[in-house]
């Protein structure tokens, strides 16, 4: 009987992918960021209200990740954003692969943030990278303040966290500091935001630190073609 | 082929019996029906980027335990791979 050493990545296909998909991204001058969330926490809300935001400022797409149905994509579309509409069919999450070809389809003008809405799930999507530059996690009210106790490897990955319907937060009884606790007790504590989509609350400051992300990749992306 | 050993950090979302169900589904009548899958299940584990200091186990608040440091990144938890296969090479 011979034992034989293999030492190699199960999701190795995918993270070869999500590489070239990095390069792609930083080659057109796109800022990815890949937005998770359990369904319903207001994803595309978030999305549509940060680009309200930020439209004047940078090009904005949308890649939308469902199960099935168009119903993101036309919302997008409505307002006039370049957005391209993923159907996993059965499966939970999006892949390298599927980002690789759904962004061959646009045109990028320079610089654009390109919002990835995963499919709806706190746990599948956390394992497979798609070449994004951030992860964010939006939690919501209603869902309840215990989700980063339950759901810890999706918090594991956030490099912003977002509370989304906080003006539901009293009625909602959320408590803000287990929640906080949850997501600490995971990772040193991310930035934090907290939004309410409805009345428009909290938008601002998040806005903010996004495009100072993206004016930090842009920076970046400058001075290394000067350097070139 | 008679078994294929697999690790699994235990910060991804992976389960060895869903991991184990499939396996077998995908495996019937192909050459390595028969074979046995064993899981190394890894504990996660923490590294300061600050002063190094490496430590287990997560708590509330994760500052590191030596410096008090917030700059923390997992060192061990998070592996998916193929460690080895074990084939019959005819000898004895």
């Amino acid at each position: 009987m011979g034992r034989i050493e293999i030492r190699r990545n199960i999701l190795e296909a995918n993270e070869t992918l999500a590489c070239r998909n990095r390069e792609f991204f930083k080659a057109n001058g796109v800022l990815v960021v890949n937005v998770m969330a359990a369904p319903g926490a207001g994803k595309t809300s978030t999305i549509l209200k940060t680009i309200e935001v930020l439209k004047d400022r940078y090009a904005c797409a949308v890649i939308e990740g469902d199960m099935a149905s168009r119903i993101d994509a036309d919302v997008m579309a409505e307002r006039g954003i370049p957005v391209e509409q993923i159907n996993t069919g059965n499966m939970c999450h999006l892949d390298a692969n599927m980002i690789m070809q759904a962004s061959g389809k646009f045109t990028f003008d320079t610089p654009t943030i390109l919002f990835i809405e995963n499919v709806g799930n706190l746990v599948c999507p956390s394992e497979f990278s798609l070449g994004e530059d951030l992860n964010i996690v939006i939690a919501s009210t209603t869902e309840g303040h215990d989700k980063p106790y339950k759901y810890p490897s999706i918090y594991l990955r956030a490099d912003a966290v977002l509370i989304n319907k906080t003006d539901l937060l009293e009625a909602m009884e959320f408590d803000r500091k287990m929640f906080c606790d949850g997501v600490a007790a995971v990772k040193p504590m991310p930035p934090m935001f907290e939004i309410s989509c409805r009345t428009g609350t909290g938008l601002d400051g998040w806005a903010q630190w996004l495009s100072a992300e993206c004016e930090r990749k842009f920076a970046q992306s400058r001075g290394k073609v000067a350097g070139r | 082929m008679t078994a294929i050993t697999l690790v699994i950090g235990d910060l991804t979302s992976i389960v060895d019996d869903s991991v184990q169900f499939y396996f077998q589904i995908m495996t019937k009548d192909t050459v390595l029906e028969d074979a046995v899958l064993q899981f190394k299940r890894i504990a996660p584990e923490f590294v300061c980027k600050a002063c190094g200091q490496l430590f287990s186990g997560r708590h509330i608040g994760m500052n590191c335990p030596r410096c008090g440091g917030k700059s923390i990144i997992a060192d061990k938890g998070q592996e998916f791979y193929i460690e080895s296969i074990e084939v019959d090479d005819g000898a004895d």
